[in-house]
């Protein structure tokens, strides 16, 4: 009876996929939005996406809490849990050949099932929001002016313990001047703006960050579809409330030059060099680099393989390097299928710790490694101890799609996703309250594995 | 006596008289043989100058870029008049020369010299047209156009590397992402630090949205491991 039903079911499936892959609308074939007129569209969309995670904290197996007093001990801090995401959005968008303009807004309201752990239900489920608007003026002259704002709310447990959820609001505002020669080949853009990252949570205080930028770029298309370009980039990142401000600021530095674009029929390729500093409390002068190679077939397939490697400013650490190596593969089948699959490894190096500078809150217990935690409420004492001073992670990811135009404005996406980041990094100490008799022992570990499988419902119109 | 110098003065000078019609006479002949020539080295240039355009005009035909063919079989309509008037005004010129009309020679000579430095001036317009479209018209206005075969149209870099490629799937868009025209053209490039190229059209390059996310876990006993 069940075989019977399963063929019915792959019959009606075949039943609707055929006729799709014949006849499948690609949404490029007429332009989707509600016209307001020549030049303006209103677009309406709604997402469901369903997603199964199998560990939304990205704990470690290894990390245990352990409760001296009552001798308890709590080791397996991993939770999975399944996701529901509603997610109504619209975008108004005016374009014509002197000036696009548009805005949009886009509202995730991700709703944790609570499968493994009921907490995480109200806890975790949270909306979030995305915000574009854009302006562009003189699009076809040779002074182009334009401006971007991105205002963005995301909620994540990634990366933390499960009390330890945040939310962080990130506005990112920014002009640009392009300059043009009349031929249009040749290309100035200077791009002043700023950035400004809110965490809601008092405890992730440190992490908030403002931070005025500029970036300079210049591109020359020496053939029709290869340039030389340059990139200077500088921006003052001020981590204003952290108890550590005078350490962490920084003043990062990137400047590269290259070559980007098309070199035969099929292939492209992106080589760039530069040079990257932290002009900070400390200095650290580095290398940048980025290669990419890409296999592009019509319009059916798209294969790129690539390296880079790029710095950044970090709350805790004198900076973050990321070493990173990518591999994505595109491929369309007839007019609406498409499967696609995204690798990446990175080997992530921290600069040394800013932590325990701070003697206001740490002392030295003699070993280089250890210190003791002072000035904590109610008369606790702690004591903290951590692998190394620089971290490195070495983190893999790998994500098979596969999606589908069922029709020009409908598309669905199935996707898994596995991230496995593995390091010998670990903090760990002690924590003692006479007063209430509490003493902890803890030793937290940052190398997991995590699972997803999402299902995407996608209305846009 | 008298009348015996008159005689010889008459002499003398019907002498003088006849060498010098004699030369003029030879001078002329010399003039009307260089007029020709130089009328007819001046319809050959004028010539020349059609066949280059009409070559140019064939060029652009083939390239199938309608600005640059416009522009080339304009110049070609112009070069074509001034061929015919070249050649009526060295027909002239032949005419004259059999009738040793010199004015009317003089005067198709200037007229020709005209059309060949006209013609010299069309080609260099014609030539122009392929690339920077670059023409000085008779209102001295100067009118440059985007040269496609090195620009290749504005958004050839991102094309090139694969920016936009699943773009008009609907399950393949970022959210909520307004996205620009591609002035800058950089497939990534023009971000603050080496990321790859943006899988969608203006979607974040998986590096820049990695390194934005790279929060330090804290302790699992302190919410902050600062506090």
């Amino acid at each position: 009876m069940i075989v019977i039903r399963t063929h019915k079911l792959i019959f009606l499936l075949l039943l609707w996929l055929v006729p799709l892959a014949l006849f499948g609308a690609q949404s490029g074939d007429k332009k989707n939005g509600f016209r307001l007129s020549n030049s303006t569209y209103f677009h309406l969309g709604l997402g469901f996406v369903t997603e199964y995670e199998s560990n939304i904290t990205q704990a470690s197996t290894q990390s245990f809490l352990f409760d001296v007093t009552n001798n308890n001990r709590k080791d397996d801090f991993t939770v999975g849990d399944m996701v529901l995401h509603i997610q109504p959005n619209t975008r108004l968008v005016v374009d014509d050949s002197y000036k696009t303009v548009g805005m949009s807004v886009f509202f995730d309201y991700k709703r944790y099932m609570g499968l493994q752990d009921s907490s995480a239900a109200s806890k975790m489920s949270q909306l979030d929001l995305n915000s574009d608007i854009l302006g562009e003026f003189n699009k076809e002259g040779n002074f182009i002016f334009s401006f971007k704002n991105i205002f963005n709310r995301e909620s994540a447990p990634r990366s933390q313990e499960l009390t330890g959820y945040h939310s962080s609001l990130l506005e990112t505002f920014y002009l640009a001047f392009h300059m043009r020669n009349s031929q249009k080949t040749m290309l100035l853009k200077i791009s002043p703006g700023v950035e400004f990252r809110y965490f809601e949570e008092s405890s992730y205080q440190d992490y908030r960050y403002v931070s005025p930028k500029m970036t300079i770029y210049g591109r020359w298309n020496f053939l029709p579809k290869t340039a030389l370009f340059f990139n200077i980039s500088v921006r003052y990142q001020d981590y204003y409330e952290s108890f550590m401000r005078d350490q962490v600021r920084t003043v990062p530095f990137n400047m590269f030059v290259g070559i980007n674009g098309q070199i035969t029929a099929h292939f492209s390729l992106r080589l760039s060099a530069g040079y990257s500093g932290m002009y900070g409390e400390d200095m650290h002068h580095d290398v940048n680099a980025g290669v990419e190679l890409v296999y592009k077939r019509f319009d059916k397939t798209l294969l790129s393989l690539g390296y880079t490697r790029a710095i950044a400013p970090a709350a805790f650490y004198e900076y973050i390097r990321n070493d990173r190596l990518y591999f994505k593969a595109k491929q369309r089948f007839g007019r609406v299928w498409m499967v696609q699959l995204d690798t990446s490894y990175s080997f992530v190096a921290y600069g040394e710790s800013r932590q325990f500078d701070d003697t206001t809150l740490y002392t030295s217990t003699g070993n280089p490694l250890e210190w003791n935690r002072i000035g904590l409420p109610n008369g606790a004492a702690a004591v903290v101890e951590v692998s190394s001073l620089k971290k490195k992670v070495q983190s893999l990811k790998v994500k098979p799609s596969f999606m589908v135009n069922a029709t020009k404005w409908f598309g669905i996406k199935l996707s898994y996703e596995f991230r496995w980041d593995n390091t010998d990094y670990f903090r760990k100490g002690d924590y003692r309250q006479a007063a209430q008799n509490i003493n902890t022992r803890y030793e937290t570990y940052y190398d997991f594995m995590d699972h997803r499988v999402m299902l995407d419902l996608i209305l846009d119109y | 006596m008298r009348k015996s110098y008159a005689k010889k003065v008459l002499f003398f000078a019907v002498v003088v008289a006849l060498c010098f019609s004699l030369f003029a006479a030879k001078k002329s002949e010399k003039d009307t043989a260089s007029f020709k020539q130089e009328g007819v080295t001046l319809h050959g240039a004028v010539l020349s100058a059609k066949e280059s355009v009409q070559q140019l005009a064939k060029e652009a035909e083939k390239s199938k870029d309608i600005k640059w063919r416009v522009c080339v079989n304009d110049v070609y309509g112009t070069v074509k008049g001034l061929l015919a008037s070249a050649a009526r005004a060295n027909s002239q010129l032949k005419s004259a020369a059999v009738l040793q009309k010199i004015d009317i020679m003089k005067s198709s000579l200037v007229l020709l010299r005209g059309l060949a430095e006209s013609s010299e001036k069309a080609v260099a317009d014609a030539t122009a047209c392929a690339g920077q479209v670059t023409m000085i018209n008779t209102k001295t206005t100067t009118n440059v156009d985007e040269n496609k075969k090195k620009s290749g149209g504005g958004k050839s870099v991102n094309d090139a590397m694969g920016v936009g490629f699943s773009g008009d799937l609907v399950a393949g868009r970022e959210n909520g992402v307004i996205h620009d025209s591609g002035i800058s053209d950089g497939a990534g490039s023009d971000a603050e630090t080496q990321t790859d190229t943006p899988d969608n059209n203006g979607e974040s390059p998986s590096m820049a949205s990695e390194m934005t996310d790279m929060i330090t876990s804290p302790d699992i006993v302190d919410a902050s491991p600062t506090r």
